[in-house]
């Protein structure tokens, strides 16, 4: 893992591509899909770009830009087993331990070369400082030119999309300059088609989930859109969305629907390296979480004739952007329609954002009958996980509720 | 007296991003909030323990009542920890309006444009807020008063760096911050004091010759830290914080462009925060400081859990050794010093 990346894309591909096409199963399909998007990160035929979280993928999707965005690759190496020494390395460098371990590990891969080097580094100014230093930082280590995204804030004025679409613009023709690829207006139409066409289905695939029990399992939809969104734009993401779909629909018409005690909603990112705390919840409670903050599609469809001022309303409304407000209505909106029990913040250390809100968003899902528990975790640092006293505090929610 | 016992109507800002002249031009004395040293624990409760201390530090102060003097509040998105303050704030201190003021990153004129468009709606919200009209000829006045007060406090930090008076950097710090939170005529007339009374020091001869520091960080608003210093025989002539020379580093707005734009384009083109730069943008401004006024050492002091300075560190670290300076990095908690911290003060003045 330390020093091959691209071999270890190959054979996840590999592998994954032939067991696909033995059996096309939902998270099996993703997994597959994800190892190609870290294939295009050394494929010639692609520009290689490395981002912030939520940026529009759609226009790299038409541009022939393979790109990931940063925390996807702490999320990776924390997931494989192997993100302490890339952790460590950055600390040595003198990186604060007190930061985003995301970030982190993303600084440490990247001193170590891990993912060969990005043409394009595209930031944004939300959802976190942390965020943009990094990909500023890396680009200080790499020699690459960086691009930043400068994100207003809601609410939606005309000023504020027409200074994003330009900026959108702007970018398209930085990575023109830096790639040779070129924009093109009905790619960027069909990549907006597939877009509506892919949102279409997960919204489908999100309401069988609100149905009680929910025809899913705890961690069907871990990660999900998150990920998903590196494959909006392409057919790819609809193929993804539409076998998902299916499992779906043929889990509920089998009638094995996962019994449920307790529905839950998780709040913001999963805890990326391998615990016990879904398992533990499943059998020891019947606890299902049926819905994730981010699993959730809250933009209108795109217009296909004018699609980046879409995304700009898409980028400006994104509930991790500016005042909270925004963000808690988006939460009891979730934790109603999903009919949930009760809610589980992480709280990934080092996250300023999340942390800052954590009590906010507790007293707001509490207004609504929601009790929410905040635990203390890194979720992609493992050094300083200690799972017996995280399930001792989840003992204690789970009576109460 | 404080403004509360004079009766003077005040308004709290936070960030260096906020352009006070609006706030002064809307008839609010501009006060600088400064948060409490001492913790009850409030604040923890309230937002999670790695948020920046000085955030806490004036949440503690908002959720004891001792902000409720205040007419109105204005927070940036200058950091996450902001933004998140302005969010509890609300509940906080419900009957002290807030305002969240999006400031652009980029400098350049979309940026400023951009800005100036959130400048007039933090006009409107000041205007409700506090029932005036502001007028442009209002707005004028008060940039020409902010123009000659950070004229004078520029012109202040050049006679320190050059000897021509005799004022300890600890004693600077606090005129900075009396300037932050004192309306733009009172705080004119105190530096003018102050000066006079420097210059008078600095003929007698007798100022401190030991050596010479910078002072660089964040939100480091405690004279403590350079008295310490100062204490054991150095002299802090110069300092890079957000509550010292970068809040005189706003040119004077352009008299000749509508104001709000005006505005903008001089709030965005000052002495920069981190967050508004790269590391190599901000180091090389630092190290041009550094080559200018020709410190003994710097002490950079930050407070912790701020990913804008924070990230930023290694690369900091190595533009100054590469520059040759000696360098102390402290990552501060926002309370008045520590025996540790002492020690590695006299530690590092020993090695100058």
């Amino acid at each position: 893992m330390d020093t091959n990346l691209k071999a270890y894309f190959d054979g996840l591909v590999g592998s994954l591509g032939k067991k696909v096409a033995e059996q096309k199963t939902a998270r099996r399909l993703l997994a597959y899909e994800t190892g190609r998007i870290g294939q295009k990160l050394f494929d010639d035929n692609y520009a290689h770009a490395w981002t912030g979280v939520f940026v529009p993928f759609e226009i790299f999707r038409a541009m022939d830009v393979g790109a990931v965005f940063i925390e996807f690759v702490g999320a990776m190496l924390a997931g494989t087993g192997s993100s302490a020494s890339f952790l460590a390395d950055a600390e040595g460098f003198g990186y604060t331990g007190d930061g985003c371990a995301y970030h982190r590990a993303m600084i440490g891969a990247a001193r170590k070369e891990l993912l060969g080097k990005p043409q394009l580094l595209i930031g944004a100014t939300t959802p976190c400082d942390g965020g943009l230093k990094t990909i500023l930082n890396v680009a200080r280590m790499t020699g690459v030119e960086p691009f930043t995204l400068d994100i207003p804030y809601p609410p939606v004025t005309k000023d504020k999309i027409d200074w994003l679409v330009g900026q959108y613009g702007e970018m398209t023709r930085y990575i023109e300059r830096l790639t040779g690829k070129k924009y093109a207006p009905e790619r960027m139409r069909e990549s907006a088609r597939l877009s509506n066409k892919a949102s279409a289905i997960v919204k489908e695939l999100y309401e069988l989930c609100k149905l009680r029990p929910a025809p899913i399992t705890s961690d069907t939809l871990r990660n999900f859109q998150i990920v998903f969104a590196l494959l909006m734009g392409g057919e790819e993401g609809v193929d993804v969305a539409e076998t998902f779909l299916a499992d779906t629909r043929a889990i509920l018409d089998s009638g094995a629907v996962p019994p449920e005690k307790h529905r839950l909603l998780w709040v913001q990112n999963r805890i990326q390296f391998k615990n016990n705390i879904i398992t533990w919840l499943e059998e020891k409670y019947g606890a299902k979480i049926v819905v994730d903050e981010l699993n959730h599609i809250y933009w209108d469809d795109l217009d296909e004739d004018n699609p980046l001022e879409g995304l700009a309303i898409r980028q400006i409304t994104h509930p991790l952007n500016g005042p909270l407000e925004h963000r808690l209505a988006i939460l009891d909106k979730l934790a109603r329609e999903y009919s949930v029990d009760g809610a589980i913040n992480p709280s990934h250390w080092g996250c300023r954002q999340n942390c800052g809100a954590r009590q906010a968003m507790k007293d707001s899902l509490r207004a609504s009958g929601v009790p929410m528990i905040n635990l203390d975790v890194d979720c992609v640092d493992p050094r300083n996980y200690f799972e017996g006293q995280i399930l001792t505090r989840l003992q204690g929610f789970m009576e109460m509720l | 007296m404080t403004l509360e016992q004079e009766g003077i109507a005040s308004a709290g800002w936070f960030c260096g991003y906020t352009p006070i002249e609006i706030l002064d031009a809307a008839g609010m004395a501009p006060v600088r909030i400064t948060g409490e040293r001492a913790s009850s624990g409030v604040a923890d409760s309230l937002m999670h323990t790695n948020i920046c201390p000085y955030v806490k530090a004036c949440l503690e102060s908002a959720a004891g009542g001792k902000l409720d003097f205040l007419k109105g509040a204005v927070f940036t998105n200058g950091c996450d920890a902001q933004r998140r303050f302005y969010d509890i704030w609300r509940s906080v201190v419900p009957d002290v309006p807030a305002f969240l003021l999006a400031v652009p990153r980029r400098g350049d004129d979309a940026g400023a444009l951009a800005f100036a468009a959130r400048l007039a709606e933090f006009k409107d919200w000041a205007e409700e807020t506090f029932e005036t009209q502001i007028t442009d000829d209002k707005l004028r006045e008060s940039i020409r008063a902010y123009a000659k007060l950070r004229k004078a406090l520029a012109g202040m930090d050049d006679a320190r760096e050059s000897g021509e008076i005799d004022m300890p950097g600890s004693r600077a710090m606090e005129i900075y911050l009396e300037a932050q939170k004192t309306p733009p005529g009172a705080a004119l007339d105190m530096l003018e004091k102050e000066i006079a009374a420097a210059k008078a020091r600095a003929a007698t001869g007798n100022a401190a010759k030991g050596p010479r520091l910078l002072l660089a960080g964040n939100m480091t608003d405690d004279p403590e830290l350079a008295r310490m210093f100062e204490s054991y025989g150095a002299t802090v002539v110069s300092d890079a914080l957000c509550a010292g020379s970068r809040f005189s580093s706003t040119a004077p707005p352009d008299p000749d462009i509508p104001p709000l734009k005006a505005l903008a384009r001089a709030y965005l083109r000052k002495s920069p925060c981190p967050r508004m730069v790269d590391a190599d943008d901000y180091a090389s401004r630092l190290v041009r400081k550094i080559e200018a006024t020709k410190p003994d050492g710097v002490v950079f002091h930050i407070l912790k859990f701020c990913d804008a300075h924070l990230y930023d560190m290694p690369f900091i670290r190595d533009a100054l050794r590469s520059a040759g300076v000696r360098t102390l990095i402290i990552e501060g908690d926002y309370t008045s010093g520590s025996g540790q911290l002492a020690t590695r003060a006299q530690a590092f003045l020993e090695t100058i």
